[in-house]
């Protein structure tokens, strides 16, 4: 097992990320993370077996930076986050609509449309998600079309996946 | 609602369903109208399906829509044409199947707003499994001459 920290200012660093995919030119320049892989159980049993590792060698980093998501599609990205929290998601869970209702605003008229759909309460079992729909012409965009819809988390089940 | 079919309401519905290119494109035909219900059946078609491989709930709403749609232009007078205001699709089960059988009917005739509702039924070679349901709104529009039958 490779870790190497970095030294910054007085602080030595533990950087660390998911894969390879998201280590581009400009870090790789920069910083040798380790690397969990994809997952918070994968991310939890690496991290640890890394710092096992480094106290055993009385290494232990002063900071440890995780580079990527985090697992949220919603924080700002190029952000600097302290983890207060950890939760745990399924990585192998997927989603089935199970009842929408959508109101015509206006007929759907336009050169291009824009659908923009958003988690209006998330739920490890039911999702609710909003959406809407916009022609876009020369003028302003127009809302054509709203949507509520509630979707099911469906786990274990081969049939369905992703 | 008319008390007697409008004159000609399965010739006109028969013409226009044929001018809506989104159900050429799915492959959907028009099976049964009769005033106030209409059916639409599709065969399945890989090409229409979500990433699971069930036929796609968008593709549901709008055959759905459609066979609501009809159902209430056949009620209305033949110089009127139907423009649906909202609806609200239940799934209740994957759209797993050979063909699709979706019915549209008349729940409540008016002469500005009709209520329609709408079923989706999934035939392979056991009874037909129901997957679906709709309940629409639909605005009869006249006068206007960008929106005709």
């Amino acid at each position: 097992m490779s870790v190497s920290l970095k030294a910054v200012g007085p602080h030595r660093i533990l950087y660390v990320m998911a894969v390879d995919a998201e280590y581009g030119p400009h870090l790789k320049a920069r910083i040798a993370p380790f690397m969990t892989g994809v997952g918070p159980v994968e991310a939890a049993v690496q991290l640890t077996l890394a710092l096992c590792h480094l106290e055993a060698e009385g290494n232990l980093p002063d900071l440890v930076v995780s580079l990527g998501s985090a697992g949220s599609a919603t924080l700002q990205q190029t952000g600097v986050y302290q983890a207060t929290s950890v939760s745990y998601r399924d990585m192998d869970a997927s989603l089935l609509t199970i009842e929408f209702k959508v109101n015509l605003m206006s007929p759907g008229r336009g050169e291009r449309f824009l659908f923009r759909g958003e988690v209006t309460k998330p739920g490890s079992t039911i999702i609710v998600a909003d959406g809407r729909a916009y022609a876009l012409g020369d003028g302003p965009a127009k809302l054509i079309a709203s949507m509520t819809a509630t979707m099911m988390v469906i786990r274990g089940r081969e049939d369905i996946a992703g | 609602m008319t008390d007697f079919p409008p004159a000609d309401f399965a010739d006109r519905i028969t013409r226009s369903f044929a001018r809506q290119a989104a159900m050429r494109l799915i492959g959907a035909e028009l099976t049964r109208i009769e005033h106030g219900t209409v059916e639409i059946e599709l065969p399945f078609d890989e090409k229409l399906t979500q990433q699971h491989g069930f036929l796609h709930a968008g593709v549901i709403s709008a055959v759905l829509d459609t066979a609501c749609g009809y159902a209430a232009y056949s009620v209305i007078d033949a110089d009127a044409a139907i423009l649906t205001i909202e609806f609200k699709v239940n799934l209740m089960s994957p759209g797993r199947g050979e063909r699709f059988l979706f019915r549209g009917e008349v729940t409540k005739p008016g002469s500005n707003i009709i209520v329609a509702d709408g079923r989706g039924y999934a035939i392979s070679d056991g009874p037909a499994k129901l997957i679906a349901s709709m309940t629409g709104t639909m605005m009869v529009v006249r006068g206007r001459e960008d929106i005709a039958g």
